[in-house]
């Protein structure tokens, strides 16, 4: 009786078994779609046996585990890239924005500098018309204003990343504290001995999320995990989360603290990455440069225009006001100072027919006054160096996509579920759990016999 | 790489400097270096591919392939007309160029892909290297 009994036993538990095993299954089915989902694998394991004298009698089988299908290199991987994914999307954005103040139009600074210098061409060649005089002084002032444009738009590009920055900073902050939340609820289901794939697949979810945010290390523990920057800045750390907050500097400009740190330049991935690079980097450089070619231009043209005279025979004077000493703002600020088309210092020896000085402020024009370079040729090497920073920027997230897309497709081939898989596999727990089943009814048949024995 | 500035974009320095030497070009030469810049794209194009999925035979092939098509296209003495408005020119030299930079960042991300790798399996039994990474420093010691 005790061993028809322990058969029993043992049929109840591959029913037991199959039934948890056909569950996962039908989870797998019912998630062939859900994006992130990862497939999941019942781990049978035979019971402990039981030894009777000679005899060694199995127990049965029991569930172990339902596990997750995943690659823990790959997802690293997938993480890695979705960092440098960021970090070029924000690139790209950022800098296709920037473009546009380059992009030849009739009112770009190209075009303002060579309409300036035909304009003193002009003068050159009727020295004492006024309408021409005229004409110079608002090109003047037309360059001035694409300087300005140019300029300001830059500023606020900066400032509007700066908010990006900010909104960036408050995303990370709300996954960290999700991760940390699941870390909990993980570490509390693994420590009673159940399964947490789904929630193992919901924090993977969202560390992908953070990753495009910030270049992050996972660094798993026992039954949990910790985040950190790429420079060791924590994030999570189990079930806590830390903040990340931002401050002003003294200019204004968003710094990134942790812990009271300031981590701003340690960012260097993921979209926080990308905007730092192009707030702090690439616009400021930009902005350098055209503040040079500004100061220099205005420098150059004020040092011919003092040393000639105007239609009055007076000493001529600045055409544009002062650039600051060491040239910085000088393109937001750059101003034409003159109002009377008289004043223009076109002659050379104080006569109103002379165009002496007229002919050396057009000679500026192929003369190498912006740090070895005539104006024109310094501007179009700004233009190149924005061109190539957003070819570069839009090749590395063109690399990105297709690493990415490759990576996914292999997490895919790997977590994904396969209907195909699955029906096989339910077939094949259907058959076991009837098998099963046809036992009970054999050993319950046994049972009836050995009772009616007993009566009869 | 190099790159300059043309009035159509950026465009490689190599092919600039190799193609416009001494311009105008005559139409057969123009057909014939436009071919060439053509079979690069083409080649650029499989190389990508190819290093996507690993495939080392592909690569060495395309390598080898745009190694002579950049002599071929050297040796032409034409200019392609890039500053005289031949537009098919200089979209398949932007192409080409886009081509180029993204392959650059793949094999970036292949070579750290494989470092890693080596680093995994080399596991503590090696020096580790932090350049060159430990397949290398087990190369060095064998």
């Amino acid at each position: 009786m005790s061993s028809l009994i322990a058969s029993l036993a043992n049929a109840l538990s591959g029913l037991t078994a199959e039934q948890g095993a056909l569950q996962a299954t039908s989870n797998n089915v019912a998630n062939v779609n859900t994006p992130g989902y990862s497939r999941e694998i019942p781990e049978f394991k035979t019971s402990d046996p039981v030894v009777l004298g000679a005899l060694t009698l199995g127990t049965g089988v029991s569930l172990e585990s339902i596990n997750s299908a995943r690659d823990s290199i790959l997802e690293n991987r997938i993480q890695q890239e979705t960092q440098s994914q960021g970090e070029a999307n924000a690139l790209v954005s950022a800098l296709s924005q920037m473009q546009v103040n380059f992009t030849s139009s009739t009112s770009d600074i190209g075009t303002a500098i060579s309409n300036f210098f035909n304009s003193v061409n002009q003068v050159a060649a009727s020295p004492s018309d006024l309408s021409v005089r005229q004409a110079m002084l608002t090109a003047a002032q037309n360059l001035a204003t694409a300087f300005n444009v140019a300029a300001n738009n830059l500023t606020s590009q900066r400032t509007s990343l700066d908010q990006s920055v900010q909104q960036a900073v408050g995303q990370i902050n709300q996954l960290s504290g999700q991760i940390a939340q699941l870390n909990g609820e993980i570490a509390n289901l693994q420590n009673a001995g159940e399964s947490a794939c789904t929630f193992v697949d919901q924090r993977t979810q969202l560390i992908d999320q953070l990753s495009s945010l910030v270049d992050v290390s996972v660094i798993p523990t026992d039954n949990t995990l910790t985040i950190t920057t790429a420079n060791g800045t924590s994030l999570v750390a189990g079930q806590q989360s830390f903040q990340l907050t931002t401050h002003p500097d003294a200019s204004g400009v968003e710094h990134l603290f942790a812990e009271g740190s300031d981590i701003t330049s340690t960012i260097v991935s993921g979209q926080l990455g990308g905007l730092l690079a192009a707030r702090d980097q690439q616009i400021p450089a930009i902005q350098a440069q055209l503040d040079k070619l500004a100061s220099s231009l205005a420098n150059a043209v004020n040092g011919v225009q003092v040393a000639g005279y105007d239609l009055n025979g007076a000493a001529g004077t600045n055409l544009f006001k002062t650039p600051p000493p060491n040239g910085v703002g000088a393109a937001a600020s750059l101003a034409v100072s003159l109002t009377d088309p008289s004043l223009i210092a076109a002659s050379s020896d104080g006569t109103a027919g002379s165009n002496g000085n007229a002919q050396a402020l057009y000679d500026l024009r192929n003369q190498a006054i912006v740090q070895g370079q005539s104006p024109t040729d310094y501007y179009s090497g700004i233009v190149f160096n924005v061109g190539n920073a957003v070819s570069n920027a839009n090749a590395e997230q063109s690399a990105s996509n297709l690493v990415l897309q490759q990576l996914n497709d292999q997490r895919a081939s790997i977590s994904g579920v396969s209907l195909d898989q699955e029906a096989a596999n339910m077939m094949q727990y259907q058959q076991a759990y009837a098998a099963s089943a046809q036992v009970i009814s054999a050993i319950n048949t046994m049972m009836q016999d050995v009772i009616n024995m007993r009566t009869s | 790489m190099s790159y300059a500035q043309s009035s159509n974009g950026v465009i490689p320095q190599f092919l600039n400097n190799d193609l416009c030497a001494s311009p105008p070009s005559s139409e057969p030469e123009f057909e014939e270096a436009l071919n060439l810049l053509r079979q690069l794209e083409f080649s650029l194009r499989n190389s990508q591919s190819a290093l996507l999925g690993r495939d080392l035979d592909v690569i060495r092939k395309c390598s080898l392939e745009q190694k002579q098509l950049k002599t071929r296209l050297a040796r032409l003495s034409s200019c392609l007309g890039l500053e005289s408005g031949r537009p098919e020119a200089s979209a398949t030299m932007r192409r080409i160029l886009h081509l180029g930079k993204v392959q650059a960042s793949l094999l970036l991300r292949a070579q750290l892909s494989i470092r890693t790798l080596a680093n995994l399996r080399a596991g503590t039994r090696v020096v580790y290297d932090a350049d060159q990474g430990a397949l290398f420093a087990a190369d060095a010691r064998e």
